[in-house]
């Protein structure tokens, strides 16, 4: 059994002093089929008071805090250790034509289906722009599975998207991301996602990690992973399939799902509301080590 | 009708005398209402109906003269009461004086009893859609919501997915706008479920109408509205989280730029609760606490007037300054009751319209008693073609009317904005929703000295309390301005008016009408001051004192322009430094001191000018509106009976023709403002209320004495008797000087009565005592440690106190005045240490909030 023990540890420093502050995290990995959480521990400093767990809309365990001592820096540091048993996935799964799917989907009769209906719309963070459906489309042309159309939408970001690093932030709009270019992995997502829904296809935000591999021959160094994020799309009847266009890949046993939701904004593994501290800076570090 | 409002007016006066009167006939049988419509007072063959017999009787019988004097006087009471409503975008965000007919609306009572009944269902089926919205989704997984409708509801709020308690009320408060059809039936055309707002306004027109017209609501047996309110009261007590005695409950506002903020500062004033606003609330780990001055306590029920997603910026709209961080989860945890229930706005809009019929059979078992009007949804194909059949007929909205309130008349629209609509609805059809466009039925309306139909609706309010709901027997009646408009929001205008719901039995007599707001609260109520509005009273405090100061200085200086004749009749110099000391810049531009006085009191834009202050002083004063006991408030405004504010509401003010009346106004002003600081300290248990406002009128007065003593005595400058003889006036000093010390005018001896004559109250010594009394017994900060600003107070009023003007040679001549002026100044920067520490010790509120960053 593989078991992945992931460290995520999250540094504040404030211009100002912070009198209070209301949080909420989640930074719970999730019980899933494939995926067990063995446990999970958070540590803060200053200390977490008022502390309390809740599931969301949506099944993502969160977590509630404050703090209530003035500070002008705060460390919090999620470490969970998490038994993962997904195969490894090297096809996605048979489905029907994709027209098939947008026409069940939209005449939701299961339960799942019905829920799945929210993650077809438009959210926050993934508005349609002009030419979005467009670009999706060519991946779909008639008659196409749905899962293979998704596959190639995936594939098609990943060669014609560059991956950079602090070329964009949460407030970048999905349309900028789109003419640049280039992106991170939250991105990537988004525009696959908006691609799907832009044809009537429920897809929705994964946050996670994801295992990386050193080089061969070296080393794994500390504090070079991060946390990442892939897409799932609904195939109606066949639940929910996993797609990572960052790193063109089904996500397998290397993923570790916490949360899901209609996009980032609804999965942030911090959210916060402080009295005060003016500026701030933030370092984020994640390792996910195997044993 | 023998009733006084009936009776011939012996002395009409002169301006309604000369209406445009209804001619030869009465004023009811000169009404004609557009036939094929439905008239609330003229049935189809023209017979008043029943119901409307004793009002149609009493009007008729008063003639135009008289109601238009009842006109004027429900116009002034409002304008007395500061009766307003704010208008976004109007001119420098104005406040609009609040309108109310005389005409009240009338319904009979066995229709009323129909309406309530149907209006109870309503509520009660709202209320237990949105338990399941938020909880088990039964009515989606059954088909009869739509998941379209519920996902893309920018209202429906997933966050509060799971935070509703099962066993308690949802909708504390419920309003819905009724419309007849040209049927007689009455219709829904809109539920308000998350912060319904007009129930207060309700009530000031009735107490306003009320005085207005008083037997005639003995006579008709009026049904009173107090039920309501007492049904709102405990409502909000059963509402508690359970295991709580004796439940703290607020008023949460957005402020006081809010449209409604009158009608929330009334509300809280009237229900006995504290108005706070999103700062002075905190979420800690149990529970939400109220911050303020005198300590903290725990919130068990907040009445909230913010919309659902600006509640909390912690899981709702992350922008929110206004709202609670941490609220919800404290929700969640049955911490604290928020009323109405975070995420009910998820019911308003018009799209739940077109499938209440159904989920009322499904959840209550029984057929929808009150309809809405007809409506499609267009993202269900049947629905969206049905409509569309009849497109031209009908009226778009968004699934959820935005703070822009869009609504397209399909038959108003030209061909290309049909087509653009047409192609927007195809788009999206599941954003849009069609209804049929409602007829309104007509009422009599005082327009113009006749009485003119004008399309009206009629808001209903229900409070839940004991398991029920309490229906408010009557409501706001709104009609439109225009005889055609079917505009009819708050946003855009229109007529408020009184809602009677007549007996068809006589009632007990009881009181006619209801009683004014309580003056005061308990002294529990009071001891968490929150420190904005300590802030607001300590500067209430200060503009009065300030306007009182510098309208006494205008008489004075010009007094002695018209006694000692000045050959330019221009103000002598030592007089205008002391003028410009308070408003600077003040007559540099050549002007004449009469357009420059009027110019003063007229333009608020000028800083520092009366205008100003009262301006300043006024904004202050709304704010801290229902900390003030009636009569203070009602002080505040009588000066301006006459006066250049009389006609302009609260935002203009009208033109002063000449000297004499700026004059007038100035002598009105004066009094005016000690009235207020009468009803204030006669009126009103000592408190920290009163005492952050007196403390802004002892500090003021203070500085105020420094500020003239130095802008009268500069270097070089001597003092002639008639700038003394000003200065003791000013500072209302001239008898308690004569007292101590004759009639001769000593300079140093003027310096001793204004600076440090305790005696005096208007020294700057005396108000300095008192003030140090103030901060004695209000609560410190940290509990027994004397604070920063004492320190600076003592420090000022030692420096006071230990100075002999006496003692000093030359004072107050061209050579004595450095040092002189450097003992003020001293004292002047002591006092400013104090106003600075006031507000960093006693008004300090936790600092704004931010939301963390989230991504690196």
């Amino acid at each position: 059994m593989p078991i992945l023990s992931i460290r995520h540890r999250t540094v504040y420093a404030y211009a100002d002093e912070v009198d209070a502050s209301v949080n909420q995290a989640r930074l719970r990995p999730r019980d899933l089929p494939g995926q067990r959480l063995l446990n999970f521990s958070l540590e803060s400093d200053p200390g977490l008071e008022g502390y309390e767990e809740a599931e969301d809309c949506f099944g993502n365990p969160t977590s509630f805090f404050l703090l209530q001592r003035p500070h002008k820096t705060f460390t919090i540091t999620a470490s969970s250790r998490v038994d993962v048993s997904w195969a490894e996935a090297d096809a996605p799964p048979p489905a029907p034509a994709w027209e098939e799917a947008v026409r069940r989907s939209q005449h939701a009769e299961s339960d799942e289906a019905r829920d799945a209906l929210q993650f077809a719309l438009e959210s926050p963070m993934v508005r349609t722009f002009p030419g979005l459906k467009e670009y999706a489309v060519r991946s779909f042309p008639a008659g196409r599975p749905l899962g293979e159309a998704a596959a190639h939408l995936m594939q098609r970001i990943h060669r014609d998207f560059r991956f950079r690093p602090g070329s964009t932030n949460p407030s970048t709009a999905l349309e900028t991301v789109f003419q640049n270019r280039s992106g991170v992995c939250q991105d990537f997502s988004h525009l696959m996602i908006g691609g799907l829904r832009a044809l009537g296809l429920p897809a929705r935000y994964v946050s996670g990690y994801l295992e990386t591999l050193p080089p061969p021959g070296k080393p794994k160094l500390m504090g070079t992973d991060a946390s990442h994020a892939w897409v799932s799309v609904y195939v109606s009847g066949g639940g929910w399939v996993d797609f990572d266009p960052t790193n063109e890949m089904l996500p397998g046993p290397r993923h570790v799902t916490v949360a899901w939701g209609r996009d980032f904004s609804d999965v942030s593994p911090l959210r916060g509301v402080l009295y005060g501290g003016g500026t701030q800076t933030l370092k984020v570090e994640v390792d996910v080590l195997r044993n | 009708m023998p009733a006084p409002e009936s009776a011939p007016s012996k002395a009409a006066p002169a301006a309604a005398a000369s209406l445009n009167t209804a001619g030869p006939k009465g004023l009811v049988s000169a009404y004609a209402p557009s036939p094929g419509g439905w008239d609330e007072m003229r049935d189809a063959a023209g017979a008043i109906r029943p119901a409307w017999q004793g009002l149609a009787d009493a009007l008729e019988a008063m003639g135009p003269e008289t109601l238009a004097r009842r006109t004027e006087e429900v116009k002034e009471q409002l304008r007395f009461n500061g009766v307003t409503y704010h208008v976004y975008g109007g001119p420098r965000g104005a406040d609009r004086q609040w309108a109310l007919d005389p005409v009240p609306a009338v319904i009979d009572s066995a229709t009323w009893s129909g309406l309530e009944r149907g209006l109870i269902q309503r509520a009660e089926l709202l209320e237990a859609i949105l338990r399941d919205i938020y909880g088990p989704r039964l009515l989606m997984k059954e088909g009869l919501l739509p998941p379209l409708l519920l996902y893309s509801h920018p209202g429906f709020q997933r966050a509060c997915i799971g935070s509703l308690d099962p066993a308690s009320r949802l909708l504390q408060v419920y309003s819905a706008d009724l419309a007849r059809g040209r049927d007689g039936e009455f219709r829904v055309v809109s539920d308000r479920c998350q912060n319904p707002s007009g129930y207060g306004y309700a009530l000031e027109n009735r107490v306003v109408l009320g005085r207005a017209l008083p037997s005639l609501f003995r006579t008709l047996g009026v049904h009173r509205l107090a039920p309501f309110f007492q049904a709102l009261r405990r409502g909000l007590k059963q509402a508690a989280p359970p295991g709580t005695e004796n439940p703290n409950t607020v008023l949460l506002s957005p402020g006081p730029e809010n449209e409604t903020f009158f009608e929330q500062a009334y509300l809280a004033s009237y229900l006995g609760i504290p108005l706070v606003r999103g700062g002075d609330l905190s979420a800690r780990a149990d529970g939400i606490w109220l911050d303020g001055l005198g300590g903290s306590r725990r919130v068990d029920v907040v009445l909230r007037r913010v919309d659902d997603a600006w509640c909390d910026p912690l899981e709702l709209e992350g922008a929110s300054l206004i709202g609670v961080p941490g609220m919800l989860q404290a929700v969640r945890r049955r911490r604290v009751a928020v009323a109405n229930a975070l995420g009910s706005g998820v019911l308003t809009g018009s799209g739940l319209m077109a499938f209440l019929p159904a989920l009322c059979r499904r959840v209550l078992g029984q057929d929808l008693r009150l309809p809405s009007s007809r409506t499609w949804w267009c993202g269900d194909e049947a629905m969206r073609e049905e409509a569309m059949s009849r497109f031209d007929s009908m009226v778009v909205k968004p699934l959820y009317q935005g703070p822009k309130r869009s609504t397209w008349f399909v038959s108003d629209l030209g061909r290309e904005q049909r087509e653009r609509l047409l192609a927007r609805i195809r788009a999206k059809p599941h954003l849009y929703v069609i209804q049929e466009r409602a007829d309104l039925s007509t009422l009599p309306c005082f327009v113009q000295g006749r009485l003119e139909p004008r399309p009206m609706v009629v808001r209903a309010f229900l409070a839940a309390a004991d398991k029920t709901f309490e229906v408010m027997p009557g409501g706001l009646t709104r009609a439109s301005v225009r005889a055609d408009s079917a505009a009819l929001t708050g946003q855009e205008g229109g007529i408020s008016k009184d809602t009677w719901i007549i007996a068809s039995e006589p009632i007990e007599s009881e009181r006619p009408i209801e009683l004014a707001p309580p003056a005061s609260r308990s002294e529990r109520e009071t001891s968490t001051l929150p420190g904005y509005a300590a802030e607001n009273l300590f500067w209430l405090g200060r503009y009065q004192e300030r306007l009182e100061a510098q309208a006494r200085l205008w008489r004075e200086a010009i007094g002695r322009v018209s006694q000692e004749g000045g050959t330019d009749g221009s103000l002598p110099a030592g007089e205008l430094r002391l003028l410009r000391a308070c408003q600077p810049g003040l007559l540099s531009d050549g002007s004449g001191w009469e357009s420059q006085l009027i110019r003063s009191l007229t333009q608020r834009e000028d800083l520092g000018s009366p205008a100003f202050n009262l301006a300043s002083l006024r904004r202050a004063a709304r704010v801290v509106r229902e900390l003030l006991s009636r009569d203070a408030w009602h002080s505040l405004h009588a000066w301006e009976e006459g006066g250049p504010e009389a006609d302009a509401g609260d935002e203009g003010i009208g033109p002063l023709p000449d000297a004499g009346s700026a004059l007038l106004h100035l002598d009105r002003l004066v009094v005016g403002l000690a009235g207020f600081t009468g009803m204030v300290t006669e009126g009103m248990t000592l408190g920290p209320v009163q005492r952050f406002l007196q403390m802004g009128r002892r500090l003021e007065r203070a500085q105020a004495i420094c500020r003239s003593l130095l802008a009268a005595f500069p270097p070089g400058a001597a003092a002639d008797r008639g700038l003394l003889q000003a200065l003791l006036a000013t500072h209302d000093s001239d008898i308690a000087y004569h007292n101590k010390y004759g009639v001769d005018l000593l300079p140093s001896a003027v310096a001793d009565v204004l600076l440090r004559d305790e005696g005096n109250p208007r020294s700057a010594a005396a108000p300095l005592a008192r003030l140090l009394e103030d901060l004695a017994a209000l609560p410190r900060p940290v509990p027994g440690r004397s604070t920063e600003t004492e320190k600076h107070a003592l420090l000022a009023l030692a420096a006071l106190r230990v100075y002999d003007p006496a003692a000093q040679e030359g004072i107050l001549s061209p050579g004595g005045n450095e040092a002189f002026e450097h003992v003020v100044k001293h004292v002047e920067a002591s006092l400013g240490e104090v106003s600075n520490r006031l507000a960093a010790e006693y008004f300090r509120q936790r600092p704004l909030t931010q939301t963390l960053k989230e991504w690196a």
